[in-house]
């Protein structure tokens, strides 16, 4: 479980989060989901330790985060994995090496026993035989499946996903949403997406919290979604010509 | 502040060897090339232009051979090397670590837990500190035999005059000034590099800005150094 308590966050003058508190569930996929440039990459930045907030607290678990030093956040940091928009992997590495990284650093595995580990989680994400190729070799989807299979490699508690459907084709899409999904049952982590895919959204959220303006103004789930009142969120939800049809048809 | 990260304790020693080792391939290995190319022409330019400024028949013929050496191991070894091989050591690091920056793939590194100015900038160090040292080795011994080879056939010095010219009043705290020298220049040039490229920040085009500036500030960093450490050492 991942607790926000009245995160804010200001770059110079201007407040990008507005005293954020919410609570992330274990087991489930937590989506935030809003405009671009209303703060959910600021906020995911905070939650992970990138940017440092200015008030509030997040805990993992029990554990304040905020209120760590650097080499206490490098144990809670080995419970957490992040699947980046452009997947982030190492481009001297190939996909073997990238999923293996993590526990060459951060585990006593033998080579035998992380090629193992290696081959099961490859063949999880519908990569196997995939192990030589380099990064520059691989398709939008298939580099998104070795940055999850690289997230996951140290069973982590807690996994963060940015924007994990852009530049991929509807099918592949699905494919890595599912894939999300499945993760998170699998190994019972606490999943953040952050997104504006409302594809993905209907397709896999459990909770859905929406941002406007540093702040969350709607929280709910993925049934209760399409009959939300909120007016913000009805602009963001129903701004295609298509979700419109759905709407119409739902009522 | 940086720095101070990158000296900070490692997550796991035994990955650093490795790394360090691709790094001397890199930073030395490829680099024997265009530093041998660039020292013979200097060796040889050096000695021409001694020998067409001998005027004077008091001036004796082996003063080519002891100035070409004198040039090439005081200066162009060390300094003009350092700068050549900034040039492109040093763009190809703040473009390699600027990459990694702007398409996440540090932050990923940071989120993981592993300390990643310490994991990429660290190794680049050892390595540079450690091999430029044989580059310059290397680079006087080229320099010399260039400007020998042409001073010789060229028909400006016989080869015994230029042989007693280069050992003429030879100390090895002169190979050891330049090496002294190339130790901080391997330093600065390659923690001026990685600091622009690991604090690069937008797309592609500020990649190719960080590179330029990487260079530019490692250039006029190891000139100044050059002055001072002259004034310490020689003086």
């Amino acid at each position: 479980m991942i607790q926000l308590k009245g995160i804010e966050k200001s770059f110079g003058g201007n407040k990008v989060l507005k005293g954020i508190s919410c609570t992330f569930e274990e087991g489930k996929v937590n989506f935030i989901i809003g405009k671009s440039g209303e703060g959910k990459t600021v906020l995911n930045k905070c939650m992970v330790g990138l940017v440092e907030v200015d008030h509030g607290h997040i805990f993992y678990g029990n554990e304040d985060f905020t209120s760590m030093d650097r080499w206490e956040r490098k144990k809670v940091r080995t419970n957490i994995g992040m699947l980046f928009q452009g997947a982030a992997l190492f481009d001297s590495m190939n996909v073997e090496e990238n999923i293996q990284f993590p526990m060459i650093m951060f585990t006593k595995l033998t080579k035998g026993e992380r090629d193992k580990k290696t081959e099961e989680i490859l063949e999880q994400v519908g990569l196997s035989g995939k192990h030589k190729l380099f990064p520059s070799e691989l398709s939008g989807g298939m580099k998104k499946r070795t940055g999850l299979a690289r997230a996951i490699a140290l069973n982590p508690k807690y996994l963060f996903v940015d924007e994990p459907n852009s530049g991929l084709d509807p099918v592949t899409s699905i494919m890595i949403d599912k894939l999300v999904q499945q993760l998170t049952k699998q190994y019972n982590m606490t999943t953040v997406v952050i997104s504006h895919d409302m594809n993905s959204v209907i397709e896999i959220a459990d909770t859905i919290h929406f941002m406007s303006k540093g702040e969350f103004v709607w929280e709910g789930d993925r049934n209760s979604i399409l009959s939300a009142t909120h007016p913000l969120l009805n602009d963001f939800v129903f701004a295609s010509q298509f979700m419109k049809e759905i709407k119409d048809k739902f009522k | 502040m940086l720095m101070g990260r990158v000296f900070s304790r490692p997550e796991k020693f035994r990955v650093y060897p490795p790394l360090i080792v691709k790094e001397m391939d890199k930073i030395g290995l490829q680099s024997v090339g265009i530093v041998s190319l660039l020292v013979l022409f200097m060796g040889a330019v050096v000695a021409i232009q001694t020998a067409s400024n001998i005027e004077s028949g008091w001036i004796p013929r082996w003063t080519i051979g002891y100035t070409t050496r004198q040039s090439i191991i005081l200066e162009f070894s060390s300094t003009v090397v350092c700068l050549i091989i900034s040039g492109k050591v040093g763009s190809n690091i703040a473009s390699e670590i600027g990459t990694m920056r702007i398409s996440d793939q540090i932050d990923a590194l940071d989120i993981m837990g592993i300390n990643s100015a310490s994991y990429l900038i660290l190794p680049k160090i050892i390595a540079a500190v450690f091999i430029i040292p044989f580059l310059v080795l290397l680079a006087m011994f080229v320099g010399v035999a260039g400007g020998a080879s042409i001073a010789i056939l060229s028909g400006n010095v016989s080869f015994s005059d230029f042989e007693y010219g280069a050992q003429y009043d030879f100390r090895i705290w002169d190979v050891a000034y330049s090496v002294i020298k190339t130790l901080f220049f391997a330093f600065i040039m390659t923690s001026v590099s990685s600091y622009h490229g690991y604090n690069t920040h937008g797309g592609a085009l500020e990649v190719g800005q960080s590179s330029t500036r990487a260079v530019v500030y490692s250039i006029v960093i190891i000139l100044v150094a050059d002055f001072l450490l002259t004034q310490l050492l020689l003086l």
